[in-house]
């Protein structure tokens, strides 16, 4: 469950990861491109196009104002031009991201400079229009009261003198106009003619009676008041123009561009710097991703390897692990078979003990009751002899032609025969060693019996018994070991019998007796009480041997627990005895004091509840 | 059956055999009998006893302590073990402290019981004067230096010779074999005391060797040493090899070095009255089971005899 959350967690965090790097490579990628350079261009070259414009447009101005320019058509196109490159310098400019608050307040201040003049020039426009027309009109008229003044001329109504200082007056008019328009001469000279006009048709003023008189005719008149309107038109409006024109080229447009075109500069070359920081962002991100790409390759191919390595390892130790379970197993097994040994060393140890004990036990009467025999049997010739010769005097005796002789002679022979014998205490002899060896055979017989009692190998595995008969049993088979150092006190009680595997009972009767005669340096005393308590039977076996140390007791029923010497005991004797009386519902346990003895206490039901399972474990582990 | 009947004593904690040797024996010889090593021992400080004939388990004193007390107080009775009980610890014990002339097992039969002890009485008879004062355990080897009597060690390792060198460089040479060839070189040419063995050296049974050296050799002292325990082996190495000691690997110094002091003080006693030499007698050899062993050892033999002056006096 876990590796798998941390599955889906790693994956979470993978995408997640991937996500940021993508993102974070896109919007770097687009600081990168912001700086967009056909967009610069564009700028740039509007720019240089305004200047050029604007220079254009200015001379334009110069030529409408020197009506070097038929119209305004071209002082138009350089407008239309103007405003256009202004809007999309403003346009291109918008599209630049990011604050540029300089670029925008210059190029503001340049639109603000631009929109003046265009307001200006339309200024220009109407003034000038009216200006020229003023000029052309005079020009027109001029020409036209000069035709007049030439008719006049032959009416004799006007004075000579008087038309020929009008010709003049309107001659240094046109030059004085002409000087004051063509260059900057100051209007006197034109005022003074408009005088000297005005007072040669001063008559309009005059009253009627002296019109009659006058000497300019009326058509003269009234078109010399037509110039001179215009005149005044005209040098009204020349300053006007004049003024508006001075301020139109005075107007700052070329350096409001200027100033835009450096603050762009400054900022192009701020985003110029800005986009090599930030190419170099993307590449050290690209480089990175590389990298990180890399060492994610790198690192799933050695995840992947080590994941490899780990699940061979994984695989190693399972197959490890496997092999230490087979091992394990096996050890087990072995444990288990070695145990089994063991159980089976030890029964056959206390087998032959048992067995050499019991041997012993019977070697001795076999020894003197076979050397008896071979005795006895080496006295047969002279009983053979004294048979033969009682046998043959016996003949002599019945025969009728015996001589006297001769039956004097077996006679002696016979006697000396019996006389030997008697001499030699044959017969006393053989007669003390028949009962000898048949006492030493009873005693063998004895002992078979009891092997046969304690074993029970030809009775029911389950029975009846009293267990005090066990107890005397297990004695006369540990004689061999408790005979020259341990007496025993036999405080048995009247108790019933028990149903119990007796075998299995005598091999715990005579562990406990082996150990007790054991626990004893030299000579002790074992003292074997048993009593009827309830419904259950007591058996004691206590010794005054060395006693078990305190630091034993807790081991002392444990398999191959052992307080003996290597070799002289499997350390399986009390932990089999515990099993059997476990087997049979009982209970054994000991008192002990370590110098002071032990006291083994058995108790044992006299009905074990579960007979049958008794009489199946006591079977199965008799096979075993 | 001479003039004056020799003295038997039996002793065993059951009557019962008591009667039966008593049966067998009394026509021969005066048979006294105890049921006990107390009475065993009240016997032989009062009487002249030629040989000795005890059970190993009994009571209170068991076979090899009895007869190690009867060594010291009569060091010419002849001592046998009589016993149904051949466990390991009685078998070293009864050669080791009682050095028992023979070690027999129960039941026995008659006649070989007959031979054997009328075998002992004979040597009892013969050496009972010059065994009179063979005395117990000597603890310090007090040999002059450079007596010259070596002592052989055929052993599958160097270190029990280095061990004995080191405690005996002061008197004897110590000769270091690994198998019996080698050590039959040594005994062609050098003056051995005292052997030291394994009974087995060089994956190859030497107890046999050990036999027969000794059944043409018996004035030299046989020391068995060895981490083999076997009843049956120990038992024949003590009837027919007449093993001074048997001892078990590994031994502390001071162990050995009395031990080895005793067999050269025994070696000695035998050299200067080779009458004692009777009482090395081994049994008949039972069955060579290695004749061809047998013969090659023979044969050297043979020729080591001329370098010792009581060649035949054994056989």
């Amino acid at each position: 469950m876990i590796p798998r959350f941390k599955a889906i967690l790693l994956m979470l965090l993978v995408g997640l990861g991937s996500f940021g790097a993508s993102t974070l490579g896109i919007w770097l990628y687009h600081k990168m491109q912001s700086v967009d350079m056909p967009l610069h261009y564009d700028i740039v070259g509007t720019m240089t196009e305004l200047d050029a414009v604007d220079a254009r447009w200015n001379e334009d101005i110069l030529k409408s104002r020197l009506r070097l320019n038929k119209n305004y058509d071209p002082l138009v196109r350089a407008m239309v031009s103007q405003n256009d490159l202004g809007q999309r310098l403003a346009f291109s400019i918008k599209k630049i991201d990011g604050a540029h608050p300089a670029v925008q307040s210059a190029l503001s201040d340049y639109q603000a400079i631009i929109a003046s003049k265009l307001d200006r020039v339309e200024k220009f426009k109407s003034q000038n229009a009216i200006l020229r027309n003023s000029t052309e009109y005079i020009a027109f008229s001029m020409h036209n009261l000069s035709d007049i003044i030439q008719k006049t001329k032959t009416k004799p109504a006007v004075p000579a003198e008087t038309l020929i200082a009008l010709e003049h007056h309107l001659s240094e008019l046109m030059v004085g106009l002409l000087e004051y328009t063509s260059e900057s001469y100051t209007p006197e000279f034109v005022e003074r003619q408009i005088k000297a006009l005005e007072g040669l048709s001063q008559y309009e003023m005059l009253p009627s009676e002296v019109r009659r008189h006058d000497i300019l005719p009326a058509a003269i008149h009234r078109r010399l008041q037509l110039v001179l309107n215009h005149v005044r038109t005209m040098l009204h409006k020349k300053p006007i123009v004049d003024n508006l024109l001075t301020t139109l080229i005075s107007l700052p447009t070329a350096t409001a561009l200027h100033d835009v075109r450096v603050t762009y500069s400054n900022l192009h070359r701020q985003r110029l710097e800005q986009n090599r920081t930030d190419q170099l962002a993307f590449f050290g991100y690209i480089v990175l991703l590389i990298i990180g790409l890399a060492y994610a390759i790198l690192y799933w191919h050695l995840s992947h390897k080590r994941h490899i390595q780990i699940l061979t390892t994984e695989n190693q130790n399972l197959e490890k692990e496997i092999a230490l379970a087979q091992e394990l197993s096996r050890t087990h097994e072995e444990l288990d078979r070695s145990q089994m040994l063991l159980i089976q060393s030890e029964k056959m140890s206390s087998l032959g003990q048992m067995v050499a004990g019991v041997a012993h036990e019977i070697n001795t009467p076999l020894a003197y009751s076979r050397s008896n025999v071979a005795l006895i049997h080496e006295q047969m010739p002279p009983l053979i002899q004294l048979v033969e010769a009682s046998v043959r005097q016996a003949e002599l005796l019945v025969d009728p032609q015996s001589h006297h002789d001769a039956l004097k002679e077996q006679f002696s022979t016979v006697a000396e025969i019996a006389n030997s014998l008697q001499q030699d205490d044959i017969m006393t002899d053989i007669g003390e060693l028949l009962q000898a060896s048949i006492s030493g055979l009873d005693q063998i017989s004895e002992m078979v019996l009891n092997m046969k009692n304690f074993s029970r190998l030809d009775r029911k595995k389950v029975d009846q018994v009293n267990l005090n008969d066990g107890l005397e049993s297990a004695l006369t088979i540990a004689q061999n070991k408790l005979k020259y150092k341990v007496d025993v006190v036999k405080n048995y009680g009247e108790i019933p019998t028990i149903t119990c595997a007796p075998s299995q009972i005598n091999q715990v009767f005579l562990n406990l007796l082996v150990n007790a005669a054991q626990s004893m340096e030299d000579r002790g005393t074992i003292t074997l009480t048993t009593l009827a308590k309830g419904d259950h039977v007591e058996v004691r076996v206590e010794d005054d041997g060395q006693g078990i140390p305190a630091d034993a007791m807790t081991h002392i029923f444990d398999p191959f627990f052992t307080t003996k010497d290597v070799g002289e005991g499997t350390g399986l004797g009390l932990a089999i005895s515990y099993r059997i009386i476990e087997q049979h519902n009982g209970a054994i346990t000991v008192e002990s004091e370590a110098g002071r003895g032990a006291c083994f206490t058995i108790s044992l039901p006299i009905n074990p509840d579960a007979e049958l399972s008794l009489a199946e474990e006591v079977a199965s582990s008799q096979h075993g | 059956m001479s003039e004056e009947q020799a003295n038997l004593l039996f002793v065993d904690d059951e009557q019962q055999i008591l009667v039966s040797l008593r049966a067998l024996f009394r026509s021969k010889y005066n048979v006294y009998t105890a049921d006990g090593g107390a009475n065993a021992l009240d016997i032989i400080r009062t009487k002249h006893i030629h040989t000795v004939v005890s059970d190993q388990r009994m009571p209170k004193m068991t076979g090899h302590e009895l007869l190690r007390e009867i060594k010291k107080i009569s060091p010419s009775t002849m001592r046998i073990l009589l016993t149904g009980y051949s466990d390991m610890d009685a078998v070293i014990k009864s050669v080791n402290d009682g050095e028992v002339f023979r070690f027999i097992s129960k039941p026995w039969n008659n006649d070989e019981l007959r031979t054997t002890v009328d075998n002992a009485v004979q040597i009892a008879l013969e050496t009972g004067d010059d065994a009179a004062d063979l005395h117990d355990q000597v603890l310090e080897d007090k040999s002059p230096v450079g007596s010259g009597d070596g002592i052989l060690v055929i052993n599958d390792t160097p270190d029990i010779a280095e061990q004995v060198q080191r405690l005996c460089q002061e008197q004897h040479l110590t000769y270091d074999t690994r198998n019996i060839d080698e050590a039959l070189e040594i005994l062609a040419h050098e003056e051995i005391a005292v052997i030291i063995t394994d009974v087995t050296v060089a994956g190859e049974d030497t107890t046999e060797f050990v036999k027969l050296l000794k059944q043409q050799y018996p004035m030299m002292m046989t020391i068995v040493l060895t981490s083999e325990m076997d009843a049956q082996t120990a038992v024949s190495l003590i009837n027919q090899a007449r093993i001074f000691r048997y001892l078990t690997k590994p031994i502390g110094d001071g162990m050995l070095r009395p031990i080895i002091a005793n067999g050269m003080h025994s070696y000695r006693a035998n050299k200067e009255r080779p009458n004692l030499l009777q009482r090395q007698t081994v049994e008949s050899i039972e069955a060579v089971q290695n004749p061809s062993l047998a013969s090659k050892i023979m044969g050297r033999l043979k020729t080591l005899r001329t370098r010792f002056r009581f060649s035949r006096q054994a056989s």
